[in-house]
């Protein structure tokens, strides 16, 4: 038997958890944590100033598969693994996605000018990869073609987006009048790396031939357009060192520009709404771009062979180079160097929350003092929602939430997210404030953490930060 | 721009070295691993792909004409063709497979039969297989169609996947034919099996 590696498909299979990898349902709505302006730039603010932990302020990891867990291929299950992998590769169809999202705060900070206006700014290190799964090449590779005659292989199967860049952001809150909060970020994109299939189109598909054809089959390479588009790539041509990594997050990539915005509506001491819109840009990749592209139809036909008549010494004619010329001329495989433009996924949040009870530990006892610790209620339910545009649609993921200010140091959030792949992600996250310092730590699918290989996701995000506020 | 010593971001430094050596680290590995219970990742080496691969493989029409040489008007005694096939002989392909069907369906609207002899050859001359096969006589009005499923399993399986050329010999049995023609088209099925370790 032959014997290749097998890792790449253990761990395409494993990226398999929850759908909305950028979702951050314990953090929107958050007031206690300065990134909850990431999320809501027009989000209502605890503090007069902050900074970050450098390289510390703000982490987030998020995996996610909307079809299969960890437990689904390598469980310990009775049956053959072989067995086992089958029905989940049947059970899976070409919108299931696995994702990988990762972000890491280089610096954050803000400050209040004024009563109303608050202005805040940092850099960002982001890792954004979605791949949807590849359902008709995998079943290619996985059974061949024997038993799968007349059926297209379709290309748009392929659709994956990997993007690597640094984030220099800045941008201002303002309050107007007693209800409202707006906001807004600029944001210039530094891509590090990029690279995409999407939009493939055509398919491949072998059918028994007409009786009289000269072929058995009829092998269809159909409007094939294939494309690979990659920039950043020579970078990593000559090994990637530390000091490339630091380099490249801080300048020299392909730029782009994009803007968030939000607002929040207080109607009350106890109700409020909120939105933002996060990522509405694109990037411009100009220098260091390559696209590899194939594109063609092609009626793939055996050898044909000619009998020709050779004197002694001669050689017949070379079938097979000619062959693959042939299919070469029909699907030219080209490097293209022209730029293009990407758009970010663009993130869509709104949220509504009323709190209840008595004025929260630590709160002043009355929404009447214009310094000092806001007022701020005992407890919060609400409802959020989230929804982000990929390559194949939008996924979206609803939340409700219950968050109690337990001491004046502590805080706690739980949710419950319902979206595409999971009903049942219970998140539980804590804030601490010990003086100025701040932290917080947030997870999702608390549920599965006693077996996180029977989960379909995992997202965990955590902060340091120093936190001022005017006595 | 104000020239800081090492002296400031010293603690920095240090906090930051040893979180992002130590404390991540330990935080993700925590996180994505200590939980994962029940799994057994040593099976994915007994996971055991079985794709079959259908594919075209050769064809052609030899007109009764072509069995005279137009150059001398001399009869050919025997056609014969031969061609690269370099699929085979590729080491993945040794590993992989494990059995292969091949199918050659001939049409003969000549009056004769035919000698036809598929050869899989490693170089010019090293046969490591050949199948002969009588194909009968036909007439234009009533095409004789003939198939020939070639099935080759182990031990004949490795001499094919020595070889890096099939060659077709066509030998005319009788008086050569005035009209009418010999067709073949082929394919082959070929099973792989392909295992993780």
């Amino acid at each position: 038997m032959r014997r290749v590696d097998l890792w790449p498909i253990g761990l395409l299979l494993m990226l398999v958890a929850t759908v909305s990898a950028q979702n951050k349902p314990m953090l929107f709505g958050l007031d206690e944590v300065p990134q909850s302006l990431m999320i809501n730039p027009g989000a209502t603010l605890m503090q007069d100033a902050h900074i970050g932990v450098p390289l510390a302020s703000g982490f987030h990891l998020n995996v996610g598969s909307s079809g299969v867990s960890l437990y689904d291929v390598v469980g310990k299950q009775d049956g053959d693994i072989t067995q086992n992998i089958s029905s989940v590769l049947n059970s899976l169809n070409d919108r299931d996605f696995f994702t990988l999202t990762q972000q890491l705060e280089l610096l954050n900070f803000g400050w209040r000018s004024g009563r109303k206006r608050y202005y805040s700014g940092g850099i960002y290190q982001e890792l954004d990869m979605i791949t949807y799964f590849p359902k008709d090449w995998f079943t290619l590779a996985w059974n061949g073609n024997a038993d799968y005659l007349d059926y297209p292989f379709k290309f748009d199967h392929i659709n994956a987006r990997m993007d690597a860049l640094s984030v220099f952001h800045f941008g201002v809150n303002q309050s107007i009048g007693r209800h409202w909060t707006v906001g807004a970020r600029v944001k210039i994109y530094n891509s590090i790396l990029s690279v995409s299939s999407l939009n493939n189109k055509g398919s491949f598909t072998t059918s028994l031939s007409a009786g009289d054809s000269d072929n058995y089959y009829a092998q269809k390479l159909s409007r094939a357009e294939v494309s690979i588009q990659t920039s950043g790539l020579s970078r990593f041509d000559d090994g990637f060192t530390q000091a490339d990594l630091i380099s490249s997050s801080l300048l020299g990539g392909n730029l782009g520009l994009g803007i968030d915005v939000g607002a929040t509506y207080t109607f009350d001491d106890q109700l409020k709404v909120s939105a933002s819109l996060q990522d509405l840009g694109a990037i411009f990749h100009a220098s260091d771009v390559k696209t590899y592209q194939a594109v063609g139809n092609k009626l793939i036909e055996g050898i044909e062979l000619d009998f020709p008549v050779l004197s002694s010494g001669q050689s017949p004619p070379p079938y097979y180079a000619i062959f693959e010329n042939e299919l070469e001329a029909a699907v030219p495989i080209d490097t293209l160097y022209s730029a293009y433009t990407q758009w970010r996924p663009v993130k869509f949040n709104a949220g509504i929350s009323y709190g209840f009870g008595p004025a929260a530990p630590g709160s002043p006892a009355c929404n009447c003092t214009k310094k000092g610790k806001p007022f701020t209620l005992e407890s919060e339910v609400g409802f959020q929602y989230f929804a982000i545009k990929r390559p194949k649609g939008i996924q979206m993921a609803a939340t409700v939430f219950y968050l109690r200010r337990l001491y004046r140091f502590l805080l706690i959030k739980s949710t419950y997210t319902i979206d595409a792949l999971s009903a049942t992600n219970i998140g539980l996250g804590v804030v601490g404030d010990f003086g100025n310092f701040n932290i917080y730590l947030a997870g999702d699918h608390a549920l599965k953490y006693g077996n996180l290989a029977k989960a379909r996701g995992l997202s965990v995000q955590f902060g340091l930060n120093f936190k001022f506020l005017e006595k | 721009m104000t020239e800081y010593g090492p002296h400031l971001y010293l603690p920095i430094y240090c906090f930051m070295k040893n979180f992002l050596r130590y404390i991540l680290p330990v935080l993700l590995l925590s996180l994505l691993f200590s939980c994962v219970k029940d799994t057994d990742f040593d099976q994915l080496q007994e996971v055991v792909l079985s794709p079959n691969i259908e594919v075209n493989l050769l064809f052609f029409e030899i007109n009764s004409n072509e069995f005279i040489d137009p150059a001398t008007g001399i009869a050919r005694p025997v056609l014969s063709d031969v061609t690269d096939i370099p699929f085979l002989d590729d080491s993945d392909t040794q590993e992989g497979i494990l059995k292969a069907d091949f199918l050659y369906e001939f049409e003969n609207t000549t009056s004769i039969d035919y000698q036809a002899t598929i050869s899989f050859k490693s170089g010019a001359s090293s046969v490591m297989y050949a199948l002969d096969i009588l194909v009968p006589a036909g007439s234009i009005g009533n095409p004789q169609t003939h198939v020939v499923i070639d099935e080759i399993d182990v031990p004949e399986i490795y001499q094919i996947t020595q070889a890096n050329k099939i060659a077709v010999s066509i030998d005319p049995m009788g008086q050569l034919p005035t009209d009418g023609s010999l067709k073949m088209r082929s394919k082959a099925t070929f099973y792989f099996e392909i295992d993780g370790q």
